[in-house]
């Protein structure tokens, strides 16, 4: 019998020993005529590995540019300023609500007040370009008449936007549905009866059809004479169109496009969401334009980052340091249970490819100390007592923890629910914490106190 | 008696330093502040550190950053960048790598300060409604207001002790200030919960 607690209690420290070595240094593998690790590299956040910088500028007019604009003029006209300070926060306003409608985690925006410039900061990853690519345009949406170039549907009629997917056998299509608010609804449907298709009676068109005019019977012919409506950003017309039905459900769909092809269509998804981003809001007040864009390291630095974690090593090594002298054997058992925990949590961050910010690597720190809060408590409370009892002690403490644990999981939880990448960082971090400690405990932790002495 | 001494000092703390915030404001560190930057291409393949390096012989205080992903671009960021301490720049530079750099190259742009409330905005709602929701457990749990508004208390004072920090002792709040926030106040409930629990067991 003690052989046998003996062997499983080496059985564990082995199977720590394993996981760490996985965790720590890593599996390695030939290929071809590389070494490669099977676990995937950490992800790092924005806030540590870099983002894109995007500075916006006001556009000059354009008699500025004129060659023969007198040198005088050009200089008052340099000097005169763009648009109004309100204009300016407005506008660096209007650009944080596109930016939150294409959910992007980790944006910062400045302004400066005096010249309207503004600096974007964003994550550098496979959609920044596309969003990028509209942020300037002013983002003026509109319905007119094709003909008469009558606005009958703008920016300020629309509610909200959201961009979907349409399957059929051959293609998918994806589209972007306008929601109107209570006046653009109303107004939507009035343009759906008066620009559908309409018969005509008794009239010519100018098509070729009607060569034979004289053959036709001015009282019995009937044409259709469509009304159409053109669905404009800014100066450019999207689509020109009319209504077969009438709509008074308030809302317009838009195909973006049809594919096949997967890439091309998470393409126009992201064209679309750009597009979406535009029309549910409103439209700036005045032109920007790009005038830098650069892919930026991040300012923390990653001496600071090391540095994070060489205190965050010292303060764990000093804690069992501390267990160790105290509890001695039992001590160094729960010690290497707790490295094991950290491996085991590292591991499973590679392996699901959380994103590690500055909160999150915190977090992992935390994390130590709350399995360590556990592993205190079952020192204390077991010291004295013989196995039957340190059973029964070891199912009320791991209840408890568990209870302990729920005010941090509700945090993690709603943390993870946040479009906010050092938030949902910090979230997935404290969630895979805290289901790995409990599951770690019932299992290692579980063995050790049933093969205690 | 003591507790009544405690809760003095600590409401002294925190109008201190809510009146210092109005008045002088909170001292931030140079990747929030307004300031002054130039990029140069360096033409070849560079450390941070050494710029770095450079750059601490000319101002107290600036930030060097690599651009693009060829190492051979970096940002360096100051509060002021005077003609005089490009030209000390320029001279560096050309003597540690052999560049040409001149003042005229030195296109020096004006960038503004990150407004700190866009900083905190994130995390407003998300730890509002976590302290909210936990604040419901510990009602359902305990099945007592006093040790729900004991929670607050305990956040309010560690959270305000942190803010006393950055406002009276004047450290720079920087990238680090909310991360440091979000674990204290993580770590308050986990021991708050710690201890109720456990010394419920006893």
């Amino acid at each position: 019998m003690k052989t046998q607690r003996k062997l499983n209690i080496l059985l564990i420290i082995l199977i720590i020993l394993l996981l760490s070595l996985i965790s720590f240094v890593g599996i390695y593998h030939q290929d071809k005529s590389e070494i490669l690790n099977w676990m995937p590299n950490y992800t790092l956040g924005t806030d540590i590995s870099g983002s894109r910088l995007v500075i916006l500028e006001l556009k000059q007019d354009d008699n500025e540019s004129g060659e023969e604009d007198k040198t005088e003029e050009v200089t008052e006209t340099k000097e005169e300023k763009i648009g109004s300070t309100s204009e300016y926060k407005k506008c660096a306003d209007i650009i944080t609500k596109r930016l939150k409608a294409l959910k992007v985690s980790n944006y910062q925006i400045s302004l400066d007040e005096n010249t309207g410039k503004i600096e974007i900061t964003i994550p550098e990853d496979n959609r920044t370009d596309t969003i990028l690519s509209d942020i300037t345009q002013k983002g003026n949406f509109q319905i007119v008449d094709s003909i008469t170039g009558e606005v009958l549907l703008s920016n300020k009629d629309v509610k909200s936007t959201s961009i979907g997917k349409s399957e059929s056998t051959y293609y998918t299509s994806i589209y972007m549905k306008v929601n109107f608010n209570n006046h653009g609804s109303k107004a939507f449907k009035d343009i759906t009866v008066n620009y559908r298709n309409q018969i005509v009676e008794g009239e010519t068109n100018d098509t070729t059809e009607t060569n034979t005019a004289e053959d036709s019977s001015s009282e019995e012919s009937s044409q259709v004479k469509t009304k159409q409506v053109n669905i404009k950003i800014d100066d450019s017309t999207l689509l020109t169109t009319h209504f077969t039905e009438i709509i008074d459900n308030g809302v317009m769909q838009l195909t973006m496009g049809s594919s096949q092809d997967s890439e091309e269509l998470q393409s126009l998804m992201n064209a679309g969401a750009n597009v979406a981003a535009i029309v549910q809001n409103e439209a700036m007040p005045l032109q920007y334009t790009v005038t830098g864009n650069m892919y930026v390291e991040s300012n923390t630095s990653i001496d600071s980052i090391k540095t994070i974690i060489y205190i965050e090593i010292i303060i764990a090594v000093l804690i069992l340091l501390y267990m160790i002298i105290k509890y001695k054997g039992n001590g160094l058992l729960h010690s290497i249970l707790s490295i094991g925990y950290i491996a085991i949590l590292l591991i499973m961050i590679r392996l699901t490819n959380v994103v590690l910010s500055i909160e999150g690597i915190l977090g992992i720190e935390l994390a130590f100390l709350m399995n360590i809060l556990f592993s205190f408590q079952i020192l204390r409370r077991l010291k004295d007592l013989n196995k039957k009892d340190s059973v029964a002690m070891f199912d009320k403490i791991i209840k408890k923890y568990s209870i302990v644990t729920m005010p941090i999981a509700i945090v993690a939880i709603v943390c993870t629910f946040v479009n906010v990448e050092v938030l949902y960082s910090f979230g997935m971090v404290m969630f895979w914490a805290i289901v790995i400690s409990l599951l770690y405990n019932l299992i290692f932790t579980n063995i050790l106190v049933r093969n205690k002495e | 008696m003591k507790k009544r001494v405690l809760y003095i000092v600590l409401a002294v703390v925190f109008i201190i330093s809510i009146i210092l915030t109005f008045t002088i404001g909170l001292r931030v560190d140079l990747g929030y502040a307004e300031g002054h930057e130039i990029a140069l291409v360096m033409g070849k393949e560079v450390q941070v550190s050494d710029i770095k390096k450079i750059t601490n012989e000319i101002w107290k205080n600036s930030e060097v950053q690599k651009v693009e992903y060829w190492n051979d671009s970096i940002l360096i960021k100051a509060r002021e960048m005077k003609n005089e301490d490009l030209e000390t720049l320029c001279s560096k530079l050309n003597e540690k790598y052999g560049t040409e750099f001149k003042l005229e190259d030195m296109s020096v742009k004006h960038t503004s300060n990150i407004k700190l409330r866009n900083v905190l905005l994130p995390y407003i709602i998300p730890v509002g409604l976590a302290t909210i929701l936990v604040g419901m457990f510990y009602g359902v749990r305990h099945k007592s207001a006093k040790k729900m508004l004991d929670l607050f208390k305990y956040i309010v004072i560690v959270e305000g002790l942190l803010y006393s920090i950055y406002a009276i002792l004047r450290v720079p709040v920087s990238s680090f200030t909310m991360p440091i926030a979000m674990i204290l106040y993580t770590s308050v409930i986990l021991i708050y919960t710690a201890k109720l629990e456990f010394e419920e067991s006893k």
